[in-house]
């Protein structure tokens, strides 16, 4: 959707806002769906966006659960603040949002804040937003430079869309399909899509780097999600727990190993076909597990056991993709000071070795975190 | 090698906790380096496995200290653990920086067993490693081991000696008539006189081969000998049962008293009383299990290790007639309580009761059933543990600063033959 200037610089406020209340954040999230193929002969069509959310929040708490609050900005004076809050809270409702802000450029009439305070949407024109940025401080308190930076924010998007078109599918994952997808599939499709794309990614081009480090934060991001669920059911046996996040549930793995069973069988009886050639890659690559799966049950343990340095591991990533990969700027333990901790830089550095090798990536492409 | 990289890791680990407080001086210097350093790192792995990152490392110096592992040496052992990738080091001492990345999926001995075994580790540690392994099977004569392990005088008198001082071999020999046995008190009550006597009626071998059943099969049902004719195997395992020598719990439920037998290894060269209870319970609970899968009347239970599972992770099991009796020794023992069904008033449940001990218990029991010996936090000195996560300054005084190490005291035998090879060398130059 087309934006304007003034929409732009409303949001990049709010994310820095954001920024200050504690959360990671992203721009410009697309609800987007599918639509039925036409006919036989027809594939799946990309999908087709609906709308979406300028400001998506997500505050990450010590016990690993997380607060997602939904900024929508616009300064265009047509329509009422009351319906832009409720179109805000069914979008609040689809991202599983608790808190919303609807920042409008016209006056709120004070009934329709405290109707939209009901539905947890705060209504803000221009001067609550000030009032927002006095009251946390804002000029006193450094947001790094780049976070909520208009020029940076284009800068990383329009390059992005100028990626090779092999790399498309990634830069529409990103935006798109990880926010429709189950969380279980959207954690695996993170690591499987940057795989089957690794030849064509250079770790020697910036933005490849960028791409990939931001697909790498929203394989994160299935992570905490996961370690939020896995602390809430508490299963005894981890690895039982994770495999049932993954797949679905226990009538998930059950569905799924039962076809793996039905290939194997069906390729066992196939004729003319070498035996140890059947054999070999029956056990080799008909397996539901993927083989990263014990690496990922490690790196799933740790976060488990050390929460309240888990849960800024997205915040550093933030501040990894757009100071350091794209601009060379501050590092973490400057941006963090007396909050930094080499714990949570050790999560980030243990889950990146472990994505590179999951996702079979050239070790340069984390040149950026490696040096943090 | 015969052995398993497991298999080696494992024994290293239990040479180097039995060798802990001993200091190798004179003849015995060097000779079980790469075995120590690679017990030392099993040991320490265990120890600092979650810390993530230690910055503290005169605190890792005390907690090592604790395990045995000099301030010396521990920078060696911190750079064998790197090198199988469970930590990272940054800096030197005193600012030396671990990050660490002990696996808890992954088997941490087998890691480590490779590493033993790419170090070339000499013929006597070799030798060391499978003849406890061997004893881990069953006593033996010391007859029998030497026509295994055709070394030279000097090496085997090293090995008994700094066996005997690790407390890991030892010889009695009978005052009666001077037969002798070898065995190992990790893996055998301190009863060599039974050991011997069961000697005398069976081959070492098929004594071996018959306790490696018991270990692959741990809760081995002792055969009733009213149901027929026993095997050769099954008479040695009856003999070395009423002999003492194999802990057997019995369990009594519908058909009758059964005893199921177990290897007495404990996992460690001594176990506290606390920790023998917790191994006890294990054994109870994996005999009871044992009992549904060979002698229950209605069903037999399938998959032992689901049921281990089942209770571990439900807390009960149920309904079924034969709980009542089956696992009452599970509720005398404090380890479950027998509830009755409300729906079915001849049906049981066993609801287990959660303390700590007995999830230990439970965990035991499962590693017991699959792996034949205890694996989990093997050889986890609890204290020392703590002091790795304990935040703050250590303020604890050392009280041990000044533990006296214990020499090995080498025969009058060993010493002999050294020097008359040291006379030799100096006669005709090194052979």
């Amino acid at each position: 959707m087309k934006q304007s200037n003034a929409d732009l610089d409303l949001k990049m406020r709010m994310q820095r806002l954001l920024w200050l209340l504690g959360y990671y954040t992203r721009i410009g999230v697309k609800l987007a769906s599918y639509p039925p193929p036409k006919g036989k002969k027809e594939s799946v069509q990309s999908a087709l966006e609906l709308t979406d959310v300028d400001v998506l929040g997500i505050k990450v708490d010590a016990d690993l659960s997380s607060i997602r609050t939904l900024v929508d900005c616009t300064t265009k004076k047509s329509g009422s603040p009351i319906g832009r809050a409720f179109w805000l809270r069914g979008l609040m409702h689809f991202f599983h949002a608790t808190r919303g802000y609807a920042v409008l450029a016209r006056t709120i009439p004070p009934h329709e804040r405290t109707i939209a305070a009901e539905l947890g949407v705060t209504l803000m024109d221009e001067q609550d937003v000030h009032m927002m940025e006095e009251r946390h401080s804002m000029s006193e308190h450094t947001v790094p430079p780049h976070i909520g930076s208009r020029e940076a924010h284009l800068y990383f998007e329009s390059n992005l869309s100028t990626l090779a078109g092999s790399l498309m599918p990634v830069v529409e994952f990103r935006q798109r399909q990880f926010w429709l997808q189950k969380p279980g599939r959207a954690l695996l499709n993170t690591i499987f899509l940057p795989q089957r794309l690794n030849e064509e990614l250079n770790p020697s081009q910036k933005f490849h780097r960028a791409l990939v480090v931001d697909v790498f934060t929203l394989f994160c991001l299935s992570a905490i999600t996961m370690c939020e669920h896995l602390l809430a059911t508490a299963p005894r046996d981890l690895r039982a727990g994770v495999r049932m996040y993954l797949f679905g549930g226990a009538m998930g793995i059950q569905t799924r190993e039962s076809l793996l069973s039905d290939m194997r069988e069906l390729l066992e009886r196939l004729p003319g076909q070498k035996p140890m050639f059947i054999r070999e890659e029956l056990t080799s690559r008909l397996q539901l597990d993927p083989p990263f799966l014990n690496e990922l049950l490690e790196r799933t343990v740790r976060l488990l056991n050390k929460p309240s340095k888990a849960k800024d591991i997205l915040r550093y990533l933030q501040v990894a993709l757009m100071e350091q990969v794209l601009y060379g700027g501050p590092s973490v333990q400057e941006v963090f000071g007396e909050e930094y901790s080499e714990v949570t830089l050790k999560f980030v550095k243990d889950l990146a070795r472990f994505y590179e090798e999951a996702a079979d990536l050239d070790p340069d492409i984390f040149k950026e975190i490696k040096d943090l | 090698m015969k052995l398993d990289p497991h298999q080696i890791g494992l024994r290293v680990q239990d040479i180097q906790t039995g060798l802990q407080d001993i200091e190798l001086r004179g003849v015995a210097t060097g000779l079980m380096d790469d075995t120590r350093l690679v017990g030392m790192a099993a040991r320490l792995a265990i120890h600092i496995r979650g810390a993530e990152i230690i910055e503290d490392y005169d605190r890792l110096t005390v907690v090592a200290s604790e395990l045995g592992i000099d301030s010396l040496i521990l920078p060696n052992v911190l750079h064998a653990l790197q090198e199988v990738e469970f930590a990272t080091l940054e800096g030197k001492p005193p600012d030396l920086k671990v990050y660490e990345d002990v696996p808890y999926f992954k088997d941490i001995y087998e890691e480590l067993g490779t590493l033993w075994e790419s170090r070339a580790p000499s013929e006597l540690q070799q030798a060391s490693v499978e003849i406890l392994q061997d004893l881990a099977m069953s006593p033996t004569s010391e007859e029998a081991l030497r026509k295994d392990y055709p070394l030279e005088e000097l090496p085997w008198s090293l090995i008994k000696d700094i066996g005997g001082a690790g407390g890991y071999i030892k010889t009695y020999q009978s005052s009666i008539d001077n037969a002798d046995v070898v065995y190992s008190p990790l893996f055998w009550e301190e009863n060599p006189k039974a050991m011997l006597d069961l000697l005398k009626t069976f081959p070492a071998k098929e004594i071996a081969d018959a306790i490696k059943e018991v270990q692959l099969y741990q809760g081995y049902p002792i055969p009733n000998l009213r149901e027929g004719e026993t095997s050769r195997k099954d008479q040695i395992i009856l003999e070395a049962m009423q002999r003492g020598l194999l802990p057997t719990p019995a369990v009594e439920s519908f058909r009758g008293k059964r005893y199921f037998a177990f290897t007495p290894y404990a996992g460690g060269v001594s176990l506290a009383p606390e920790e023998k209870a917790i191994l006890n319970k294990a054994r109870i609970i994996l005999s009871c299990v044992r009992y549904g899968e060979h002698f229950g009347t209605i069903t037999k239970i399938r998959d032992p290790e689901a049921i281990l599972h089942a209770l571990q992770t439900r807390g009960r099991i149920g309904p079924h007639t034969e709980i009542g009796k089956q696992y009452a020794l599970l509720a005398v023992r404090g380890i479950g309580r027998i509830v009755r069904d409300t729906q079915i008033s001849s049906r049981y449940w066993l609801e287990i009761i959660d303390t700590p001990e007995n999830r230990k218990a439970f965990v035991l029991a499962k590693d017991i059933l699959v792996v034949g010996e205890a694996i989990t936090d093997r050889g986890l000195d609890d204290r020392a543990r703590a002091m790795v996560f304990q935040s703050g300054r250590l303020q604890e005084p050392l009280t041990t600063i000044a533990e006296a190490r214990r020499q090995p005291s080498l025969s009058d035998e060993s010493i002999c033959r050294l020097l008359d090879r040291i006379t030799d060398t100096v006669r005709i130059g090194a052979l």
